[in-house]
């Protein structure tokens, strides 16, 4: 956007195009507000009546979604903490280290970047099925546990380490274990942070894995458990509403810790030298 | 402290070869500055004396131990870096102590160290800040600091000063030197700054696309240099160099002859060594006609660019002295002007210096 813009009326029709953006990505948001609001299988889009905390109240007390929201949140944290780990060393080697092979390697992480999830399902679901994993934590995150867009994401910002300073730690005796923690990190962390939340934000909202994996349910995560609200009390819409405003909490709360970093981390900012 | 030996080295990245059998020797306590163009490998020899950079093929040995394939490390060496490379996240005193925490060196140990280097580098004020609030300045002091604070036997600096104001650079040319002084640690120093070459080292090598084209006294290769490069890259304004081919070129004074082996291709002379005036009937001289095109004026000295007559393609700079060159007119008439055969070089056709004119002022036995 200009920042010297001279044309006031330019300027106006850019902030009635944003607010009709926002409006149009918040209206789901109120509607569902709406409905969670309500009370029984009212779907008007103004309540009847305002019951939104009674309406919670009866879900975070109904049967099992505590246990949804703890396995979400194993599932997500543990996803993403590990991937932050294992990606972060890989991008990091890939992209300061000299090594034979790290070409070819570079090379099957982008390809991997093409191949669609849902591809993989089924090979993957037989393996954990013959390593006995099915409706087990280890089998909700290990596959998922390391990204070849974490590895990319953090290899880009690692390319923007200055290589003098990565010599001169070497050159003051440093281990690479040491380089890595005590100097590298502080560079990549708005790229490991950034990782960090998408992570946690996509196997939130991830439906098909647990779904696959999970036919226990007390091995369901929030995702999976919302769409039981139809089976178990028939389809009571403003529960199902009120139960999905509960489970938005936990990452809106991590986006709020980890917003300025995020920004930092999409936009490809280094840290100040 | 300790001497530095780098024999037959050689390195390439992918297909391109940076140097090939390449040989060095800095004593004990010794303060070398390679000085060369961009690109011609300097920098690369110091990181693979530090083994930042593996070496292809070739040894390094430091005192009377191979360091070659030693980690960096364990070499015992410190590099000061053109961009200082101080770790941006710590503070002054946490990148005074870096090197001594990853040595594992005990932790009142480690205070004092840190407070006696920053006392000596009149850093102590600083040690709580971290690099980014620093002047440049005084980030190469830190940089320094980090160096010696672990008393390697060697140090390598490669473009130390390059980032530093005009102002700052002279005061931190003679800071280095006194840091020098102090510690007399060996010293390789890396610059494309002639100015630092010739005021910094005691010894300056002269690199041109991977070989050493000479080592020597600063002074020395100044007045001697060995080949047409040396001669035009060390002085600022460069040395003139013209064509004195027979049948063509300057006629040059027949009192060399004697003395040249083959014969030369062109002659040499530094702008300070033209005098403008008739020559006179002085056989001993090379006589010079000059039509002024333009003259820089420094404060204490005027440069003046003039075009060699009658042709007037070449250029010929000479340095003269204000008053002097006051009379001068740029009009485009024709100035006489000379230079004694005393400050003049010879170079035959691929460059190789035949005959220095200052061997002539020297008594023989001194040479």
């Amino acid at each position: 956007m200009p920042r010297h813009d001279r044309r006031p009326g330019l300027r106006l029709l850019g902030y009635v195009g944003l607010g009709a953006v926002c409006a149009l990505m918040l209206l789901p948001f109120l509607y569902m507000l709406s409905i969670a609001s309500g009370t029984g299988n009212q779907t008007g889009l103004l309540p009847g009546r305002f019951a939104l905390l009674g309406n919670i109240h009866t879900v975070v007390t109904s049967a099992g979604f505590g246990r949804f929201l703890l396995n979400s949140v194993i599932m997500s944290g543990g996803i993403a903490v590990l991937d932050v780990l294992i990606s972060g060393c890989a991008g990091y080697a890939l992209g300061t280290l000299q090594f034979p092979g790290k070409r070819v390697l570079f090379g099957a992480v982008i390809a991997i970047l093409g191949v669609s999830p849902i591809v993989v399902v089924i090979p993957v679901y037989v393996m954990l099925r013959d390593v006995g994993w099915l409706n087990s934590y280890q089998g909700l995150i290990v596959p998922l546990m390391c990204s070849a867009f974490g590895v990319f994401l953090v290899r880009q910002f690692a390319l923007g380490i200055p290589g003098s300073v990565i010599q001169a730690a070497r050159l003051d005796g440093a281990s690479e274990l040491r380089i890595l923690a005590k100097v590298a990190v502080p560079f990549l962390r708005p790229a490991l942070l950034t990782l960090l939340l998408l992570d946690f934000l996509a196997q939130w909202d991830n439906l098909i894995w647990p779904l696959v994996v999970a036919s226990q349910s007390s091995l369901w995560t929030v995702a999976v458990g919302l769409s039981s609200f139809q089976g178990e009390h028939g389809i009571v819409y403003n529960l199902m509403a009120a139960a999905g405003l509960v489970s938005m909490i936990p990452p809106f709360l991590l986006f709020l810790l980890l917003q300025r970093n995020y920004v930092r981390g999409v936009t490809f900012g280094g840290i100040d030298r | 402290m300790a001497k530095i030996t780098v024999t037959g080295a050689a390195k390439s990245y992918g297909g391109d070869t940076v140097f090939d059998d390449l040989n060095l020797e800095v004593q004990d306590g010794e303060f070398l500055v390679i000085v060369g163009p961009s690109g011609c490998g300097k920098s690369t020899l110091l990181k693979v004396i530090a083994g930042v950079e593996p070496l292809d093929r070739g040894q390094i040995f430091l005192g009377d131990t191979e360091i070659t394939r030693m980690r960096p490390g364990d070499r015992d060496i410190a590099m000061v870096f053109q961009d200082y490379a101080l770790y941006p996240n710590m503070s002054v005193r946490e990148n005074l102590a870096f090197p001594l925490r990853s040595r594992r060196v005990p932790r009142s140990q480690i205070a004092a160290r840190v407070a006696q280097t920053s006392a000596l580098l009149e850093i102590g004020n600083l040690l709580d800040r971290k690099p980014g609030a620093l002047s440049g300045g005084q980030r190469q002091r830190v940089a320094l600091g980090r160096a010696m604070i672990r008393n390697p036997r060697a140090y390598l600096m490669d473009e130390p000063l390059s980032n530093l104001d005009a102002a700052l650079r002279v005061q931190m040319r003679s800071e280095l030197i006194e840091f020098h002084r102090r510690t007399g640690g060996t010293v390789i120093y890396v610059t494309h700054d002639q100015v630092e070459a010739m005021t910094m080292g005691q010894r300056i090598a002269v690199m041109r696309a991977g070989r050493f084209e000479q080592i020597g006294v600063p002074q020395l290769v100044y007045q001697r240099p060995d080949s047409q490069f040396v001669a035009e890259f060390l002085g600022s304004p460069r040395m003139n160099v013209l064509a004195c081919r027979p049948g063509g070129g300057l006629p040059v004074p027949p009192v060399v002859a004697p003395g040249v082996a083959a014969p030369p291709a062109f002659v040499g002379f530094r702008p300070e060594a033209v005098h403008v005036g008739a020559s006179g009937p002085n056989a001993d001289r090379l006589s010079l006609a000059l039509v002024p095109a333009f003259t820089e004026h420094l404060g204490n000295e005027v440069i003046v660019h003039a075009e060699l007559a009658p042709e007037r393609e070449v250029i010929v700079l000479a340095r003269m002295d204000p008053r002097r060159a006051a009379e001068l007119s740029c009009d485009g008439s024709v100035v006489p002007a000379w230079v004694d055969h005393v400050d003049l070089h010879l170079f035959a056709e691929d460059g190789t210096a035949l005959w220095h004119g200052c061997d002539q002022a020297l008594v023989p036995d001194a040479r």
